[in-house]
């Protein structure tokens, strides 16, 4: 029984450890892609864009093992927690990598465009932010600290109020012909996916308050469509067979 | 240089190997059972100062039993290593190392992150007799930034200097076949205007090259306020001209000990930067003050700013931020290294602080010349020039 239980343990650490790496690699990729944004670094963005199908393959081999220990192990409690936060983590990390190689792609497409050093000055501030947000958050992920982990959307507060500023930039700098129309584009939309990583960080930090004593967000969505409906009983409504 | 590292990666490897067979032997040898408890003294003492000789080294060492996946890591490895920020990128790579060595493989890579600053790692594996792996961590970022440094300067040094000469070569083979006057006048213009720059570039690195080893014989104490007066005056008129404000505030006095004329182009250097890299409409703000026993002197505009990646490297000897917009402006790419070394050499440090689109501050930090009696009172508006 204890071996299995062993066995059980060192599973469990070894898709623990996985997900850091697989956070510490996105990481990473924060800043190398706003590098190659902002140099038009065309050779880097194609690196990091290939580099993305190894992420993809590390994150469905990660989310196997942990279908393999629910299998087999049939965890409770805060194992069951630390399993299901982590499949759910591991497509936070996913999705997050994906925003990153849009961020290559983007740098392909305003290449040989200058930007506004106005703009790039606020990029390289969201682009540090986003970093800061995951190394955060993962940190508040490896240590289990829920009050490190609540923290995080607070400091995700700054990169929206960051990605506002820019938008407002775009604006300025458009109207005093600093920058094209297609780059203003594109400018926004990158901001956008570093509002967005931002966002997945929150997610993982939320997951991580959940492994330690099982929290989950209020969802006022679905508080108000209960009230719209006016069944107090909590059961969504579902189609009917007939239907 | 790389085989001086390599040969350093395989000597730490081989004392590394040689070491832990020891180890190995003497724990394989002895039957636990039937040693003596002297030899067994004498054996875990021995173990204690081979580990410690490990940890002594600078290079991280990783010993892996390839059968049962344990791992013996010196002082250095386990502080290179982790579960947190770069270190885990660095574990992953020594494991990654360690499968290769695993699957008959040695070799080395360099792993280069760049969370926070740069950081470049060479990981070297190997195997050992006894289904061992030997992996090896150094953190060769100071060494890779050295490198970069030297092979830039030399390209940048080769670059600058055949630029002009090519140009002098070319206007003078045209000039060569030209009767027309006004032609003859025009390339010889150029070829002046060629030869001035070629002759900057090697003033400026004469110039940095007396700095460097230059003595102390021509210093005097003297008021560097009055040498930011002079500076701000001298720059009034491009400022004016490019439709900027230039400002000087600060303390009345500031007593220095140093060399008046290095210093005067020192700050003329940082002025005339902040002009050239400001737009039309802006201000240039020149600050000297007493800081806890030491001389600040800002330079501050609100131009185009640097990059956090290109503020790393400002300071080295031709590097350039905006290749096309240096020329443009005719600098020759050794004024903020001269800078940096003038300041050195006085005993002070300079420092960068810079957003792009927002502008720069370069602060100059100097030691404050003792018996001075400092009046701390600006002016009435502030303003001493």
């Amino acid at each position: 029984m204890d071996e299995i239980r062993k066995s059980f343990h060192n599973d469990l650490d070894s898709v623990r450890s996985e997900i850091i790496r697989l956070g510490a690699s996105l990481t990473e990729s924060i800043p190398r892609a706003t590098a190659v944004l902002l140099s038009g670094d065309l050779e880097g963005a194609d690196y990091l864009v290939q580099a993305d199908d190894e992420f993809d393959g590390r994150s469905a081999e990660l989310e196997a093992s942990c279908f393999e220990i629910l299998a087999l192990q049939s965890p409770v409690a805060a194992d069951l927690r630390q399993i299901i936060a982590i499949i759910k983590i591991t497509g936070e990390l996913e999705r997050s990598a994906d925003l990153v190689v849009n961020i290559c792609k983007a740098a392909r497409r305003i290449y040989g465009h200058d930007v506004d050093p106005m703009l790039r000055g606020v990029i390289s501030k969201m682009s540090e932010q986003a970093q800061n947000l995951f190394a955060a958050t993962m940190e508040a992920f490896e240590q289990n600290d829920s009050a490190k982990a609540a923290a995080i959307d607070d400091m995700d507060s700054y990169l929206d109020s960051l990605h506002r500023q820019f938008i407002q930039q775009i604006f300025e700098s458009h109207s005093r012909s600093k920058i094209d129309l297609q780059v203003a584009v594109q400018l926004a939309v990158v901001a956008r996916f570093y509002e967005r990583i931002g966002d997945h960080a929150v997610n993982v930090s939320e997951k991580t308050r959940f492994i330690v004593s099982g929290w989950v967000r209020e969802r006022g969505g679905i508080e108000r469509y209960k009230a719209r409906i006016g069944d107090m009983t909590g059961d969504l409504p579902r189609p009917s067979p007939e239907s | 240089m790389n085989l001086f590292y390599f040969v350093s990666g395989v000597l730490i490897a081989l004392i590394a190997s040689a070491l832990i067979k020891r180890i190995v032997r003497k724990s394989k040898l002895v039957d636990e059972k039937k040693m003596p408890v002297v030899v067994a003294a004498e054996r875990d003492n021995q173990l204690e100062s081979l580990m410690h000789a490990l940890d002594m080294l600078a290079t991280g060492v990783v010993v892996a039993e390839l059968a049962t996946g344990r791992t013996l890591r010196n002082k250095a490895a386990r502080s290179m290593t982790g579960v947190r920020f770069v270190d885990v990128l660095v574990e992953q790579a020594a494991d990654e190392m360690i499968d290769e060595v695993k699957k008959g493989f040695s070799g080395e890579r360099v792993l280069e992150t760049v969370s926070g600053t740069t950081r470049f790692f060479k990981i070297q594996g190997q195997a050992t007799s006894g289904q061992r792996a030997i992996v090896t961590i150094e953190d060769i970022t100071e060494k890779s930034r050295i490198d970069t440094v030297q092979t830039d300067f030399v390209a940048n040094l080769s670059h600058e200097l055949k630029t002009p000469i090519g140009a002098v070569a070319a206007l003078a083979d045209s000039l060569n076949g030209e009767t027309e006057t006004e032609v003859v006048g025009r390339l010889a213009e150029r070829i002046v205007t060629e030869s001035h720059r070629m002759s900057r570039i090697v003033d400026d690195l004469l110039d940095l090259s007396r700095i460097e080893f230059g003595g102390t014989e021509e210093w005097s104490e003297f008021d560097l306020a009055q040498v930011l007066v002079e500076v701000v005056s001298t720059h009034q008129h491009s400022a004016k001209r490019q439709g900027l404000g230039l400002s000087l505030t600060g303390s009345a006095e500031l007593w220095v000990r140093g060399d008046r004329s290095q210093l005067n182009s020192m700050f003329s250097n940082l002025v005339d930067n902040a002009i050239k890299y400001s737009e039309s409409g802006g201000v240039v703000m020149v600050e000297g003050t007493i800081k806890d026993d030491e001389i600040v002197v800002s330079v501050k505009d609100r131009g185009i700013g640097i990059s956090e990646r290109d503020q790393k490297r400002i300071f080295e000897r031709f590097y350039r931020v905006d290749k096309a917009r240096s020329r443009a402006t005719g600098g020759t790419g050794l004024g903020l290294s001269i800078v940096r070394h003038i300041v050195l050499e006085h005993g002070g440090s300079i420092d960068v602080k810079s957003e792009e689109g927002l502008g720069s501050t370069f602060m100059v930090t100097l030691p404050k010349f003792a018996k001075t009696e400092v009046k701390q009172v600006p002016d009435e508006t502030g303003v001493m020039a």
